[in-house]
């Protein structure tokens, strides 16, 4: 029994040592015919695999290594932030959310909001607060909401250059144009737009006489450089009668001749448009509104003589405002000068243009280093303009985020300082 | 044991060589696989070194660091020095990108492996670093640097600030 024991352990140690010898064998042979470092990237990758399969291991390299760091912005938010090759991503602890939004993100040079769980209330901050832009709500279970309502947005959204969307299961993501974060940049521009709204206010109550806001700041929008014109266009070629408040104008091609007769001009239009067919009057400036639908000769005088009565009386109530705005800010009332960062500069009345055919009046300050701030007027809203020093005014690029509650101001402000927080670590440079 | 029954002694044998050959091929995956990575054990020792040279210029000498390990051209292996003052990101040329994972003055012993930079070996800073990147430079720096294979920095700490001066 001995013996036979003996010899069944032998044979046991031999298995063994047979199975390892081809083991070593298979691994030296391999290692020579392959070359060692082939063999080694295999055995590593399945090792790594099998590390990663067990929850103990992960890739090391790759778009997904990440660093997380905690993150506090002096006087402001608290977060994590996690820095990845071509993203940071502020995820938001302390407050939860500004703005309905908790998570931010500079991806490559973008600037990212995402907003999860966010309230009716939230969405139209939002839209307000991405300009023009689209905004896709989604709810608590990612699930859509409301998307019919939405897609017009996104089709809008989608033909805007300024930025584009992306979503994920939990968000939507949105893009914001970088210009206009600039926080202290923000402050600054909204400390210009309440002075100059405050002093407007003055005006209104001083001046106002019951009107509604929006009535007594409509001359601030008429543009009386852009004459009252009545186009003719025909087989002939294009002939423009210019109404200036004072005088007809008629040109053809290069050709210039003043008219001082309004039946000279009308009774030219009316020819040309009934009398010789095939020629188009319109008023310019009006969307091409025409007098086609008009049927009898009184009919057309009608609506050429309300056309110059209508512009008449905007010119008018534009020189009667103007007039009384600058007897207010000229004859040291109240509103002369407002208090802005330190200094009371002189407030004026100027003209900006808001594109290359509109003018508009604007009420303005200059600082000692050439720098302007004004508020103009666009849909019966005002709208603040900035320029520096020997350039011309150009709208504020936050004019919406400028009218936000207090409240909703020191939000927006945050999460421009998330911005320049992650700007000033590195990212999205 | 007529039977075909195992042994008690052939048991344990059995067991025992089956252990080994586990032990045996943990090993080879061991020496060969990831947790011998060469980048990684490289790191661990020139930041050793790092370490003990700014602990020289802390007790008030001038420590010296530099990295000697030629590039590994088979899978383009370069080790580098990188301080990243306030920033969470570095680029250096060719698109090699490193993050670091605290919040200032972090210096850190990376390796870009091919695709990658990697920076598992850092150190935070009580103090800032001011740098030039060779002697005759006027002016120091303040903000984000490297140091490649064949650079030497030499190592002060001055006041609250630590001096890096970089030469060839």
């Amino acid at each position: 029994m001995i013996g036979k024991r003996g010899e069944s352990d032998l044979a046991v140690a031999k298995i063994i040592g047979v199975v390892l010898a081809i083991v070593f064998l298979v691994i030296i042979v391999s290692g020579v015919s392959m070359g060692f470092d082939n063999l080694f990237n295999k055995v590593e990758g399945k090792f790594n695999e099998v590390l990663i399969l067990l929850g103990i291991g992960g890739d090391r390299g790759g778009a997904g290594c990440c660093r997380s760091i905690e993150a506090s912005i002096p006087d402001g938010t608290s977060g994590i932030v996690e820095v990845c090759r071509d993203k940071c991503t502020f995820n938001l602890t302390s407050p939860t959310e500004l703005l309905g939004a908790g998570k931010f993100a500079i991806v490559v040079d973008s600037w990212n909001v995402q907003g999860k769980f966010l309230t009716g209330t939230q969405r139209k901050i939002f839209k307000r607060f991405f300009t023009g832009r689209a905004i896709l709500p989604l709810d608590s279970s990612g699930k859509k909401i409301n998307l019919k309502a939405w897609n017009k947005d996104l089709v809008a959204f989608d033909s805007n250059s300024n930025g584009g969307l992306s979503k994920d299961s939990k968000g939507a993501w949105f893009d914001v144009p970088s210009w206009g974060n600039d926080p202290e940049k923000s402050e600054i521009e909204r400390k210009a737009f309440t002075g100059l709204t405050e002093l407007m206010d003055e005006l209104y109550f001083d001046f106002g006489n019951g009107k509604s806001k929006e009535e007594f700041f409509a001359p601030m929008e008429f543009d009386s450089n852009r004459k009252l014109e009545y186009v003719i266009e025909s087989r002939l070629g294009r002939i423009v009668f210019k109404w200036d408040g004072t005088q007809w104008t008629r040109r053809r091609g290069k050709l210039w001749t003043t008219h001082p007769n309004d039946d000279e001009v009308f009774e030219e239009l009316y020819r040309k448009e009934y009398q010789k067919k095939g020629g188009v009057v319109y008023i310019l400036g009006e969307g091409g509104k025409g007098f086609k639908e008009l049927k009898t000769k009184d009919d057309f005088r009608k609506r050429f003589d309300k056309g110059k009565e209508e512009w008449n009386k905007k010119m008018r109530a534009q020189k009667g405002f103007l007039s009384d705005l600058k007897s207010f800010l000229d004859n040291g009332g109240k509103g002369t000068r407002i208090s802005f960062m330190g200094s009371s500069p002189q407030v004026r009345l100027g003209w900006m243009n808001i594109d290359k055919s509109r003018r508009s009046p604007i009420v303005y300050f200059e600082l000692p280093n050439g720098e302007k701030f004004g508020l103009y007027y666009e849909g019966g809203i005002a709208a603040l303009a900035h320029a520096y020093s020997g350039q011309k005014f150009e709208p504020s690029p936050i004019n919406r985020e400028l009218t936000f509650s207090d409240d909703e101001w020191e939000q927006f402000v945050e999460i421009n300082k998330i911005y320049e927080f992650l700007r000033s670590r590195g990212c999205g440079i | 044991m007529k039977s075909g029954k195992f042994s008690v002694v052939q048991t344990l044998s059995l067991i025992l060589g089956v252990g080994i050959f586990i032990i045996l091929i943990a090993l080879s995956v061991r020496i060969y696989g990831p947790a011998w990575n060469k980048g990684d054990k490289g790191a661990k020792a020139y930041f050793k070194t790092l370490e003990e040279q700014i602990g020289i210029a802390e007790g008030g000498g001038t420590g010296e660091f530099s990295l000697w390990q030629p590039v590994d051209s088979k899978n383009k292996r370069e080790f580098f020095l990188i301080y990243f003052g306030d920033k969470y990101k570095f680029s250096i040329p060719n698109g090699r990108t490193f993050l670091f994972g605290g919040k200032e003055n972090g210096l850190c012993i990376c390796f870009w492996d091919g695709e990658n930079g990697i920076c598992d070996y850092c150190k935070v800073l009580d103090f800032p670093i001011k740098y030039k990147s060779d002697e005759t430079q006027v002016s120091w720096d303040y903000g984000p640097w490297a140091a490649a294979t064949g650079e030497k920095v030499t190592i002060k700490k001055i006041g609250g600030e630590y001096e890096f001066v970089k030469s060839k």
